[in-house]
């Protein structure tokens, strides 16, 4: 038994978009492995193989209450691979993986341009960018086509294709595209391309999404927002605000909250949900877009996101009000296992496993 | 025998649309078993 009187219990945080384990705050090279720059179209690669939980990240994130995340590949590519949810606290990423994929990354606006301008090839501008994503979801139709032919035709069975074959759970909806966009005109270029072949998306950052509310909410597209605790590193970050998640949730779209971790640090998540309330976020919302928001945006609100009667026990005891800039995060609990203790729960790291 | 854990007398914000004062959460391996205000935590092991 373990007495929480006078403690506030949660269930545990959850970043909806990091990078966690794939790229190492404190490492070059060695730590880096979030974005393939040699070819601008790489649906096939897997997050889960580059997920490293020797990443001090995931401390961090358990210190924070961070207990679930979704870690993926970066956005030099227009399309980048798949990304996953997992716990912050397990052996392996095996063990930790909640569901794989959640989705599979696509990006619009400044950083695949500027990447590949650089070696002087496609592309070089948002039109480019755009038309990339359009052929490669249209070689991925015509592969389900040929695929469906081979079922009663073995020879006309196309090779396998590993980069199409990754695409084909997004044509399906089984799966979202994650469509990293900033500004309000990458945001509807990602829309539109979505509507073109009948996608499910989930946006990623959305940081001028605080212009297009009405847009967002009328086709029920979800919002991940950030990173907000940062510098303005881009153009397409000039008009960046804390109170684009009040806004948008005002407006009916269903928003989470993002690290982007290692751009702003995870154990950071909770504080970016309390300044998005001093810019005019309900309270509740901004508490819900560090949890069961972002559980539901990410597939996996069957397991985690709130505390109910046979999700798993990912639970974490506060000192204080979750979002007061002073509470500190006293223990964590990972299905059931003391992931984190500190104050006056110290002792129990050891002792309840 | 399965593990078991309770956490008693916590402010407890579900997130489910429930806030309780003074409540408890029982868990049962890996997984909640039942939580709520007015709660037996588990027996202690003998």
């Amino acid at each position: 038994m373990i007495d929480a009187t006078g403690k506030y219990v949660l269930p545990g945080f959850i970043d909806a978009h990091s990078h966690v384990g794939i790229r190492e705050e404190i490492y070059r090279i060695e730590g880096d492995d979030i974005n393939e720059v040699s070819d601008p179209v790489t649906p096939h690669l897997r997050a889960v193989d580059a997920v490293y939980m020797g990443d001090q990240a995931f401390q961090d994130a358990l210190r924070g209450g961070v207990t679930t995340l979704m870690t993926g590949p970066g956005s030099a590519n227009v399309i980048g691979g798949l990304s996953l949810a997992m716990k912050t606290y397990a052996r392996t990423v095996d063990e930790a993986v909640l569901r794989n994929p959640v989705g599979l990354k696509a990006a619009l606006g400044e950083n695949p341009k500027r990447v590949y301008r650089e070696q002087k090839k496609a592309p070089m501008t948002r039109m480019a960018t755009a038309a990339l994503l359009r052929e490669t979801l249209v070689a991925a139709q015509n592969y389900a086509v040929k695929l469906a032919e081979g079922r009663n035709n073995p020879s006309r069975r196309p090779e396998r294709d590993l980069k199409l074959e990754a695409i084909l759970p997004v044509l399906r909806r089984e799966i979202p595209l994650l469509i990293h966009a900033h500004r309000t005109d990458d945001i509807l270029t990602g829309l539109r391309i979505a509507e073109e072949f009948n996608l499910k998306v989930s946006l990623q950052h959305a940081t001028e999404a605080h212009k297009i509310p009405e847009e967002l909410a009328q086709k029920g597209v979800p919002a991940v927002v950030g990173p907000s605790l940062t510098t303005r590193a881009k153009v397409e970050l000039k008009d960046r605000t804390f109170a684009t998640p009040g806004i948008l949730a005002r407006a009916g779209v269903k928003v989470a909250l993002m690290t982007d971790h290692p751009v702003t640090p995870i154990q950071y998540l909770p504080l970016t949900a309390a300044l998005a309330v001093r810019e005019g976020m309900e309270e509740e919302e901004a508490l819900k877009a560090i949890t069961i928001n972002a559980a539901e945006i990410l597939g996996v609100a069957d397991r985690v996101g709130s505390l109910e009667a046979g999700k798993d026990a990912d639970i974490i005891v506060l000192d204080g009000p979750p979002l007061d800039w002073r509470t500190k995060v006293e223990l964590v609990l990972v299905n059931g296992a003391v992931a984190y203790a500190a104050g006056s729960y110290a002792g129990l790291l050891n002792s309840i496993s | 025998m399965q593990k078991m854990l309770a956490l008693v007398n916590g402010k407890i914000i579900t997130m489910a649309g429930r806030f309780y004062e003074r409540g408890t959460v029982v868990v049962k391996e890996r997984i909640i078993a039942a939580l709520g205000p007015d709660l037996d935590p588990p027996p202690a092991p003998r």
